[in-house]
């Protein structure tokens, strides 16, 4: 029988006279759009460039099509949202940094009352209206209000410092850097509980603290260096990722070269005492970035 | 290296997971032991009750309070007076004064000091047993073990206020964040396996193993090491390991267990593959924290404190590991043994109810019960609380048999209480003999007055002691040490036993099977021909037409021998040609489901001329055939392919699910895909059920029209309802009547019941119920000149279009909702909401309308529900009523398209009918809702109905888009169309929208 139009309509499903096109055809425009399942969660990427530039303006619903658990939610890029990750940041670089401070203040020797003016200057150096102040020799203790802004200004950017730099490798280096090392997870990439995950963190770190704090050390530098020597541990325990361990080694050499460079006063101080207070700040930002990073791949990722 | 461990690691929890038993109860035991020899060392005193008297000495002279002085032995004292002091302590309550007693010296209001000497105090004492003091009886207590409980909590409560006083408000708050960690971690744990079916005992289990883990560690280090780490480091530290080192690995075991319970892989292994599986992970969190502590250790040297306690924890952390290869794996391969057969038993129930021969029923079940899902398994069986309660009932006796010195040791406070002083008072009244004079103090007699209470606290007291006595007789403790080692040598017999039963079950059912062929082949050495018969028969190809065909009277001589199994394919099909053998007896004859099947084929291509059968176009090999024979198909000479295709995922309520579709129609699936991916953009399909009951309508006929009439009304009424009800529930475990509705015509009364049915699609089930049902309104409620003309009277109704499926519902009745966005519609779609909406009310409600349509306002339901319903083992012919279906279609506030299908009658099962064959119950599986469904009967299947109304969504929204679209082209054509005068006016992007539309355009006459 010749194939005429009428012919394969006889003998074609009805279904074809409709879509009027063959199954490929539809199985094209089908293409279009990619859908793919990652454990319960659905992603959808059209490939029409007209369709993905409007799909942010779409309701929603539309990208509640991602479903899974909660852990995903990371909150909104709108302006409460902005507000209050910067809020969720200071306050936990508040709350390290007293820590800290409270870990500092127990050596018997005296060290810890220097290191933690050093970071004070540090945090100095992250206060606007201190410059223009120390600048001008102007009396600001009349405005209080000043000096509290001023503070919290720098404890957003410390908090945003220390938990930028994790996410930011994350985008620039290879995938298999973001991965866990050692993991038998099958999606390393994908990560844990967030809330099992940051409690670990919390836990693990004052456990430390706690630790450093009662136990009676000989000398300062032997705990300067237990804490150092825990520090890989703790790395590897928490994030394992070798962007993690980048980011913290970078951040603990910048911090420590800033801190050398303003204080004159250590040029001339011994080896010994050299090396105990530059373990110690060494840690205080390498421990940051491995907690704080963890915030940031929340927050930002 | 690494694999060797994990292989090493593998292989232990492969052999815990296969002697479960015996590795939970030596870990238990070896638990106890190890809480001995450590609470000796943590809970000083608890042992060693001696030290409840304190003695003090006074050497002769002149009393003086300073030459009082305390001395630890009696001995040298011989000589000397004797006195003894008891402090008598009074519980107060609001009106009773306390008593004034010889003897004694006030030292505060509710308190004496009864000062005798020594030898006369016992009389004293028992004098003083019980005290009558104005209208009150005061009742001597002995410390009771519930006090002394109490006494070690307020030892610890002081002991914590003063560290707590001692520390820093910072390091307070450190440990105080520990302990709050500590606890959300196990909150965790309990959370994280209750989300994923596993039930508490699961999470039980793995702190129990915890816990152990630090029992051996504290037993080691004290034992083993001679290191004992200080109780308050271990109350430091140990919240920050738990909080650090957590639950996780073994969730996550747990949760891999569970899942892959739906394999098909014994048990061992699939425990030790789980476990396997982790190491990496495990020995990384442990290895690290591990090495840190060790680091700590070794870099703390003079440090006592923390180094006893590095190593402590290094231990804990090392026997937990080892106890998670042991008697974690050990808690999970029982959890799923004891599912496993659980399962077997309650699918082999429901299916004997839908009608399945009880034999096919067993090989199903055997299968299922094995591949079936293990979610949601809440409730714990009999069997497994018993093991529990056994399990906990040892540990009570054990504990108290161990540790039974506590409630002997009357009076011990020497831990509970300070040490007690020499009272000032007290002394005075002592004179000091001429050989000086030795007090012995004891601990108080504590007196309350005598109430309901003290009873109560006497008898419980005294069924305690009589308890712990009897346990501690020497006959009697060996007896229980016996009976214990038969209850757990039962249990092991007992978990061998239901392991063993499926694997039973199934041997005795290939015997069963199999058993001419067993026969034939052990007396295969003597008939060479005959194994090389039964050889072929098995095998997929049948050529044994080179053997010589015998006359069918020689056939028919050696078949009224018995002999027919001997006889070749080709001659038994000659003596069913002949009509010496009837075509459906093939089966019980030759006892061979295939070779009945190759014979009949070749019998059917004689008697119907019809050569193709002997060809292989019509497929019958590898085919499982024993499934079907009683249960799907008779006279069965092959199996019909079809092609099955998968359309999604398509998320439903928050789910996604890949959609089986068996069709030969071209477009179906890829229309479909195409709806799916439009519902999913827009978050997915949300159904509701709206009612759950198959019908089953008999019909009965009565003499007059008055009886007919009473009849309705009885059946209407209350008592009628329940009284059926009641009649029609006795009949089965799953079906509950739910209502009768009655319909009368002339003298003749139809009944229509309807019952939920619980997996089952329940016609088989319900049948029953409804002539139980009639038999009992005939015998017992009086409607005795009531004739049954027909068990189904058309009133259900069944596999037939019907109003009262599309208004009364029949099956399940759902409704499936979806909103799409704008957007999606036009890039996705290729059309628009407004012509959508449109088209939708032009041709699924006017024209269905016009043309007096039954439940038909929709443009392809039939399409879906028939394919899913051939890939899934459902009866295709009830895609009549299941069919029924109304799409709606509206602009939303937003301009996007909310889509709806409600579907009244689908009528749907997920276990019985074609659902235990295998290729369709694995599209079932692929589903997720195949079998019973554990916890709640019916859920599978209502799921289901809920994924066949979500596919019909997809479908409806694609094929009414499809024609949308043509719709647009066309009035977009016409208006080009209109000429110049027009063009001007109408938009420059006019042809572009033409062009995007015509993508996605059609011919829309042709529908």
């Amino acid at each position: 029988m010749e194939k005429t139009d009428s012919v394969l309509n006889l003998t074609k499903p009805s279904l074809f006279g409709i879509y009027n096109s063959s199954t490929s055809d539809l199985n094209q425009e089908n293409d279009q759009v990619e859908e793919y399942l990652d454990g319960s969660e659905l992603h959808i990427n059209v490939k029409d460039a007209n369709f993905a530039r409007s799909r942010s303006g779409l309701r929603e619903s539309y990208t509640a099509s991602q479903i899974g658990d909660a852990e995903k939610s990371a909150p909104g890029t709108s302006f409460f949202g902005i507000i209050g990750r910067t809020t969720l940041m200071a306050l936990a670089a508040l709350a390290y940094n007293e820590v800290t401070r409270n870990i500092h203040s127990t050596h018997a020797d005296g060290r810890g009352a220097d290191i933690n003016a050093y970071l004070l200057r540090f945090l100095y150096l992250l206060q606007p209206s201190q410059a223009l102040v120390d600048k001008y020799n102007l009396d600001i203790s009349e405005a209080k209000y000043v000096a509290y802004a001023d503070y919290a200004f720098a404890m957003i950017l410390e908090g945003v410092a220390l938990s930028i730099v994790v996410p930011l490798l994350d985008n620039i280096m290879p995938l298999s850097c973001t991965r866990r090392l050692l993991s038998s997870n099958p999606t390393p990439t994908k990560r844990g509980n967030l809330a099992t995950d940051i409690v670990r963190s919390l836990i693990a770190f004052l456990g430390i603290s706690y630790a450093i704090r009662n136990v009676a050390w000989k000398s300062s530098l032997q705990m300067a260096l237990t804490w150092s020597l825990i520090n890989p541990g703790l790395w590897l325990l928490l994030d394992g990722t070798i962007n993690g361990f980048v980011a913290s080694v970078l951040v603990a050499g910048g911090g420590s070269a800033i801190i050398y460079a303003q204080n004159f006063a250590l040029a001339t101080m011994d080896t010994e005492n050299l090396v105990t207070v530059f373990l110690f700040i060494g840690s205080f930002f390498f421990c940051g970035v491995i907690i704080f990073g963890k915030l940031g791949r929340y927050l930002f990722a | 290296m690494l694999s060797k461990v994990t292989n090493v690691a593998a292989s232990i929890s492969r052999l815990a997971a296969l002697r479960p038993i015996h590795f939970s109860i030596i870990t238990c035991l070896l638990a106890s032991i190890a809480y001995l020899a450590a609470v000796d060392e943590y809970i000083p005193g608890s042992f060693d009750s001696d030290q409840q008297q304190v003695l003090y000495y006074h050497p002769p002279g002149a009393a003086d309070y300073s030459k009082w002085h305390r001395v630890e032995d009696i001995t040298p004292f011989e000589n000397a007076d004797h006195y003894s002091i008891v402090p008598l302590k009074f519980h107060r309550f609001q009106t009773a004064s306390v008593p004034e007693i010889q003897n004694t010296i006030v030292t505060s209001d509710n308190e004496r000091l009864l000062v005798v000497p020594s030898t006369e105090l016992q009389s004293v004492l028992e004098d003083l047993n019980e005290i009558n003091y104005d209208g009150v009886t005061w009742k001597a207590r002995s410390d009771y073990f519930l006090r002394r409980y109490y006494g070690y909590a307020r030892h610890a409560f002081t002991k914590l206020r003063s560290l707590v006083q001692g520390a820093e408000a910072f390091d307070i708050g450190l440990i105080s964040l520990a302990y709050v960690a500590m606890i959300f971690t196990i909150v965790k744990l309990f959370i994280d396996m209750k989300q994923d079916g596993a039930n508490f005992l699961l999470a039980f289990a793995t702190l129990v193993s915890s816990i152990f883990a630090f029992l051996f560690a504290l037993a080691a280090s004290t034992k083993l090491l001679n290191t004992k780490a200080s109780l308050l480091s271990l109350t430091e530290g140990v919240p920050f390991l738990t909080a650090i080192v957590g639950f996780k690995h073994k969730i996550s075991i747990a949760k891999m267990v569970l899942k892959a319970a739906s394999s098909q892989s014994d048990v061992k292994t699939l425990v030790s593959g789980a476990v396997a599986s982790h190491s990496l992970s495990i020995f990384r969190d442990y290895g690290v924290v591990f090495g840190v502590l060790l680091l700590t250790g070794l870099f703390s040297s003079g440090m006592e404190g923390l180094q006893t306690f590095c190593l402590v924890a290094c231990l804990l952390l090392a026997f937990d590991l080892l106890l998670t290869y042991t008697f974690f794996a050990a808690i999970l391969a029982l959890k799923v043994e004891i599912h496993r057969a659980r399962k077997t038993q309650e699918m082999l129930s429901m299916l004997e109810e839908e009608g399945v021969s009880s034999l096919v029923a067993a090989t199903v079940a055997n299968k299922a019960s094995e591949a079936s899902k293990s979610e949601g398994s809440g409730k714990s069986s009999t069997a497994l609380s018993f093991k529990v309660a056994a399990l906990g009932v040892f540990f009570l006796v054990h504990g108290i048999y161990l540790g039974s010195s506590w409630f002997h040791g009357a009076g011990d406070l020497s831990f509970a209480a300070e040490a007690q002083n020499l009272s000032y008072t007290a002394c005075q009244y002592i004179t000091i003999g001429k050989k000086g004079t030795v007090v012995t103090l004891l601990s108080p007699t504590i007196y309350a007055p005598f109430g309901a209470l003290v009873i109560a606290e006497d008898v419980v007291a005294t069924v305690i002691s009589i308890i712990s006595y009897a346990i501690t007789d020497s006959f009697i403790s060996k007896f229980l040490l016996f009976s214990f080692a038969i209850s757990i040598s039962s249990n092991i017999y007992l978990l061998n036993a239901t392991r063993s039963q499926r694997h039973a079950t199934r041997k005795l059912i290939e015997n069963e099977i199999s058993k001419p062929k067993i026969s034939n082949q052990s007396n295969g050495d003597s008939k060479p021909e005959v194994v090389r018969t039964v050889v072929r028969s098995t095998s997929p190809i049948d050529n044994d037409d080179s053997l010589p065909v015998r006359p069918v009277d020689d056939c028919f001589t050696e078949m009224q021998n018995g002999r027919l199994k001997e006889l070749t394919n080709n001659e038994v099909a000659s003596l069913v040609v002949s009509g010496k053998l009837p075509l459906y007896a093939l089966e019980k004859h030759l006892a061979d489901n295939t070779r009945a099947v190759i014979v009949r084929r070749k019998a059917i291509a004689k008697l119907a001329n019809a050569p193709i059968l002997d060809t292989d176009s019509l497929p019958y090999a590898h085919y499982d055939y024993d499934r079907v024979f009683g249960a799907c198909c008779e006279n069965v000479i092959g199996y019909m392919p079809l092609p099955v295709g998968v359309a999604g995922p398509l998320i439903i309520d928050g789910v996604p699910y890949h959609i089986p579709m068996a069709t030969t129609e071209g477009c179906l699936v890829a229309s479909t895909m195409r709806g799916c991916k439009a519902i999913n953009s827009g978050g997915g399909v949300n159904t509701i059920i709206t009612q759950d009951g198959m019908t089953r309508g008999p019909c009965v006929s009565f003499p007059t029209l008055a009886r007919a009439g009473a009849c309705k009304l009885w059946l209407d009424s209350d008592e009628g309802q329940n009284t059926i009800k009641k009649a029609f529930n006795s009949t089965s475990r799953f079906a509950r009547l739910q209502h009768i509705k009655t319909a009368i015509a002339g003298t003749l009364l139809f009944i229509r019941f309807k019952t939920t049915t619980g997996d089952a699609m329940g016609m088989n089930m319900i049948s029953k119920g409804v002539e139980f049902s009639l038999k009992h309104m005939v015998e017992k409620c009086g409607w005795d000149d009531m004739i049954t003309v027909a068990v189904s009277g058309n009133y259900c109704t069944d596999k037939k279009p019907a109003a009262i499926n599309w208004i009364e519902g029949r099956g399940k009745s759902v409704v499936a909702e979806a909103t799409v966005p704008d957007e999606v519609v036009r890039k996705v779609l290729k059309s628009d909401v407004d012509a959508l909406v449109e088209v939708n009310i032009s041709k699924n409600l006017i024209g269905s309308a016009m043309a007096g349509s039954v439940g038909g306002f929709n443009a392809q339901a039939a399409n879906l529900v028939t394919a899913v319903y051939l890939a899934c083992g459902q009866d295709p012919a009830q895609n009549v009523e299941s069919s029924n279906c109304m799409t709606l279609m509206k602009k939303t506030i937003n301009g996007d398209l909310q889509i709806s299908v409600s579907m009244p009658s689908i009528e749907v099962g997920t276990i019985g009918g074609g659902t235990i064959l295998e290729p369709q119950g694995s599209m079932l599986e692929l589903l997720g809702v195949r079998g019973p469904h554990p916890d709640s009967p019916g859920s599978n299947s209502r799921r289901f109905a809920c994924i066949v109304a979500s596919a019909v969504l997809a479908a409806e929204l694609s094929l009414c888009s499809a024609l949308a679209a043509g719709h647009l082209v066309q009035s977009h054509m016409q208006l080009n169309r209109k000429g110049g005068t027009t063009a001007a006016e109408a938009p420059a992007q006019n042809g572009l929208d033409v062009a995007r539309l015509k993508e996605g355009a059609v011919n829309c006459i042709k529908s």
